[in-house]
């Protein structure tokens, strides 16, 4: 690749630069500062912290040292792993039944499952963690159930990731059984093979990719999650929670960046197994595939179904509680009806003030963050100059996947609170929360946008270029609103992960800009488990109001532009 | 079906008779490359091109796929930088302008029409930007609908339009600005045969009324030798001949050319004289040519050239037994095998030449291959 590339880039340089080429640059080096500024940079500075003292005397490996000598340091490691490994074999084989029985039974409510499998998204991932409490705590109506054993710990933990990790898992595993190749299974049937060996011989193997890549991205979810274990865990550490500890609880920021450093490890290593695992994914079905479609068989059908519909109870049990939690006076004395814990009053926090703070800042990375993003994703794909930077600008969009949040979060305080950083002043308000968050989910819309480009024709920026006509109208008149779906798709995705995420911005509200995911986690902190739970409903709400919209408005545009869209 | 084609081409070619072309010779010229390379890492794409194109004229770019031509299209429109040469529009260096500074317009061979855009505002795209009133914009968007014969669609959008009329759409769009070059990529490859057929007359009448200086680029030899004033043959990134349909496929300058346009018997031979050669052991005279004696090389004749006797003629023939007939309605496609050599050979009866012999398969026929139609090439290097 570098051979092509220095080899484009000699006629690039003798490009004579119109205002056009100019403009380009322009943008492109400043998505590139984008990533400098709120990946890169952050990000080394904290690896520099880790080999510091408190004084910031460079102390070579001593603080690792130091976090391997100590077993209760290094012991999270254990732990970590221990949880994601569970929390994968769990979610994993059972996201792979229930996107069986969508895909591959007739299996009566497909889509009403469906619709309830995206409600746990849409809901910070503090809800199921105190959702849990309720249930199973020291108090919860359904205590019995775990036979003594307490919920405060790995089995919390474990329960609580999976109620938030499956959604993911299910998508993308419907999505691999959906590709599926019906002649194959009328190969076998034609070769009288038994229905399991052609689940052996046909399904599994198409699916084994799509099988590994869930099983990533499930480890790396809950290795580096932290509303669960923050809430559910105890005494049980975890990497993500320690980070938390040694900084907000100790101030040893020295040790948060090694504890960062260990945990962006494993995060690492799964996203580059991954992203080997998609390469080699490409052109598994051929264009003449013909789906599968399934035929009934009771049996089999009412299988699936109870077990998607014990899935969804679950999942409703777990919202249901919280909402019940959050409208009753006082568990588990006091059942009368009230709203007063939607009122937040006296209660340390910001109460409604931080929910307004949340709309704000997910707003705003909703729409700079499309805009950015978007922009950017077509600048790397439909434009023809300077291969090297739109390049390093690919690779900077698909790093930030790898980077876990509380990562992310400690590697900007180190950054951005630098007194000597011209760009301090930004510390601590809602602009570096956009900027976090924006960073933080960057990947997925990057991906998005660029599979909805390439299904463009390659062809448009060069008619308009034959025609005269500026890049930048091209791309407002024609390559925008084509998108457009794929761009709400993103706006809406960047909004509800803006809404209901913790993990980064935990470390980086200042007093005015508190957010409602944060104020979830201090009311559960305080002690009101109720105004928690109401807080983390009201996030859910929000998101589900957003997502609705989205739908309608997704709707409306398509209805509007069915003209031009039919084929 | 695909040899019928080329028959009908060889029709066509031989009744062409073509005063444009030297019309055309003392003309201006509009385009030049000069050393024209493009690489794409270790690969070359483009060997040095050299050419010229005159105003006015149509010339096809004729190749098998990634012979280069569509680099060498997009080369010229700017789409694609080259890594070395030069590229002049009516003698203005254009080698290092972005493709909005040069004088051309394109079609694709996937139209690109933008399909949020009715036909009206996809023909007017790049009027819109050359200042012009809204009133004058619109009677040039209706003088061009009619001129493609879609007139009354301009509330349309370009997948209400079947594959044919969205090409004539993308034409009117390229030509909407009245460029002073037409650059066609493939235009025609993505339509039916029939569509195809149909759309080949109009985009050579619309160019020979609007006497814009067009370039196409196509892998159908047909294609290019019934639209194209010259055709320029590419092979590997070189080119290999430039010359006007006829003489592309009469006279060939080598074996690649000959065998790449329309279908060509090429024998193994050896050289024996500047103008005879032996084929196996027998002396055969052919056209004069400047390869040296010994060496070996192909003897070229197309099918039609080929003169079949089902008795053996007075004059000296070689014999050959019928391995094969195809009944192709015009005419009759024999293939026969050269006794004395071992050598498959393709011979093209006329229906009437057919009717009065009788060649089934295992037949013994004599062939005769007249002298002016024996050509002798080197062997191929690729």
């Amino acid at each position: 690749m570098s051979v092509s590339l220095s080899a484009l880039k000699v006629p690039a340089l003798r490009y004579r630069f119109s205002s056009e080429t100019l403009l380009k640059l322009l943008f492109l080096l400043a998505a590139l500062a984008l990533m400098l500024i709120g990946l890169a940079l952050p990000l080394y500075t904290m690896l520099l912290k880790s080999l510091q003292n408190g004084a910031g005397d460079f102390i070579g490996l001593a603080n690792y040292r130091h976090y391997f000598s100590t077993p209760a340091l290094a012991n999270s490691i254990f732990n970590s792993f221990y949880i994601a490994i569970l929390t994968m074999v769990l979610v994993v084989s059972l996201a792979f039944m229930c996107a069986y029985g969508i895909t591959r039974t007739c299996m009566p409510g497909k889509r009403f499952f469906r619709v309830l499998t995206l409600l746990p998204i849409l809901a910070p991932s503090l809800l199921p963690a105190i959702s849990l409490v309720y249930i199973f705590g020291n108090q919860g109506y359904l205590k019995e159930l775990l036979g003594g054993a307490s919920i405060y710990g790995p089995i919390g933990i474990v329960i609580g990731m999976c109620f938030w990790i499956f959604p993911h898992a299910l998508m993308i595993l419907v999505t691999a059984l959906s590709n599926s190749d019906a002649r194959l299974y009328e190969a076998a049937k034609a070769m009288k093979t038994s229905a399991f060996r052609t689940f052996m011989t046909v399904t599994l193997p198409g699916v084994r990719y799509g099988l590994m890549s869930c099983s990533f991205v499930v480890f790396t979810l809950a290795i580096t999650d932290f509303g669960v274990p923050k809430v559910i865990g105890g005494q049980y550490n975890l990497l993500a929670t320690d980070i938390y500890k040694q900084v907000v609880g100790q101030q040893n920021f020295q040790m948060g960046a090694v504890v960062s450093v260990i945990l962006l490890l494993p995060a690492v290593f799964t996203f580059i197994a991954d992203r080997w695992v998609q390469r080699r994914q490409t052109s598994q079905l051929s264009a003449r595939a013909v789906p599968y479609q399934p035929e009934p068989s009771r049996v089999r059908d009412w299988t699936f179904a109870l077990l998607c519909y014990a899935v969804a109870g679950f999942i409703l049990l777990i919202i249901g509680t919280a909402v019940y939690a959050s409208l009753i006076q006082f568990w588990p004395y006091n059942l009368s009806f009230t709203l007063q814990h939607y009122r937040f009053d006296g209660l340390g926090g910001n109460g409604w003030e931080s929910w307004f703070n949340s709309l704000k800042m997910a707003g705003g990375v909703a729409l700079i963050g499309t805009l950015v993003i978007f922009t950017n994703a077509w600048l790397v794909e439909k434009s023809k100059e300077f291969p090297v930077l739109r390049q390093s600008v690919h690779l900077f969009s698909i790093l930030p996947m790898a980077v876990p949040g509380m990562v992310l979060g400690l590697a900007y305080i180190f950054f951005f609170n630098h007194p000597s950083n011209p760009l301090n002043f930004l510390y601590g308000t809602l602009a570096i929360l956009i900027l976090n968050t924006l960073i933080h989910f960057y990947t997925v819309c990057h991906l998005t946008s660029m599979t909805a480009l390439k299904q463009l024709d390659p062809e448009f920026e060069s008619v308009g270029a034959s025609l005269k006509v500026p890049f930048w109208r091209t791309y407002t008149r024609v390559t925008l609103p084509v998108s457009l779906p794929a761009v709400l798709d993103i706006s809406v995705y960047l909004f509800v992960n803006a809404m209901t995420t913790v993990s980064a911005v935990v470390f980086l509200y200042g007093p005015d800009t508190r957010l409602a995911s944060v104020s979830v986690l201090h009311l559960d902190e305080a002690g009101y488990f109720a105004s928690a739970a109401a807080m983390a409903v009201l996030i859910l709400l929000t998101s589900m109001a957003v997502k609705v919209m989205h739908a309608g408005v997704t709707f409306l545009l398509l209805r509007k532009a069915q003209s031009w869209r039919q084929r | 079906m695909h040899s019928l084609q080329q028959s009908s081409v060889a029709a066509l070619v031989s009744s062409a008779a073509n005063p444009i072309e030297n019309r055309k010779k003392s003309a201006d010229i509009c385009l030049k490359i000069e050393a024209l390379c493009k690489e794409f890492g270790d690969f070359t794409a483009l060997k040095s091109i050299d050419l010229e194109i005159h105003e006015g004229e149509f010339v096809c770019f004729l190749g098998p796929s990634g012979c280069g031509k569509t680099t060498l299209l997009r080369a010229i429109a700017g789409l694609e930088m080259q890594t070395r040469g030069k590229v002049f529009q009516k003698s203005k260096d254009i080698s290092n302008l972005p493709p909005q500074k040069r004088d051309f317009g394109i079609v694709f061979q996937s139209y690109a029409l933008f399909p949020n855009l009715t036909l009206e505002d996809n023909i007017a795209y790049g009027l819109k930007n050359q200042g012009l009133c809204k009133s004058a914009i619109r009677t040039r968007v209706q003088e061009l609908l009619t001129l493609i014969g879609l007139e009354g669609s301009e509330r349309k959008y370009p997948a209400q339009l079947s594959g044919g009329q969205q090409q004539r759409v993308a034409l009117a769009r390229a030509l909407a600005t009245e460029p002073g070059l037409l650059l066609l990529d493939e235009p025609l490859s993505a339509l039916d045969a029939r569509v195809r057929l149909h759309l080949r007359q109009q985009i050579k009448q619309l160019q020979q009324t609007l006497g814009v200086t067009t370039v196409m680029v196509t892998h159908d030899q047909e294609e290019a030798l019934t639209m194209a004033d010259r055709i320029v043959v590419m092979n590997h990134g070189v080119i290999e001949q430039i010359g006007t349909p006829e003489e592309i496929y009469r006279q060939p300058v080598n074996a690649f050319v000959a065998g790449f346009v329309g279908t060509m018997n090429l024998i193994p031979i050896e050289v024996e004289s500047s103008a005879s050669v032996l084929l196996g052991k027998e002396s055969l005279p052919c056209l004069p040519h400047e390869l040296n004696k010994g060496d070996q090389a192909s003897l070229a004749i197309r099918p039609e050239e080929i003169e079949l006797f089902d008795v053996m003629p007075n004059e000296a023939a070689l014999e050959a037994r019928v391995t094969h007939t195809e009944y192709l309605g015009a005419f009759l496609r024999v293939t026969c095998d050269l006794l004395l050599l071992n050598q498959e050979i393709t011979v093209d009866l006329q229906h009437i030449d057919a009717e009065r012999m009788i060649v089934a398969q295992g037949r013994e026929v004599f062939l005769k291959l007249p002298q002016r139609y024996c050509r002798v090439f080197a062997e191929q290097v690729h």
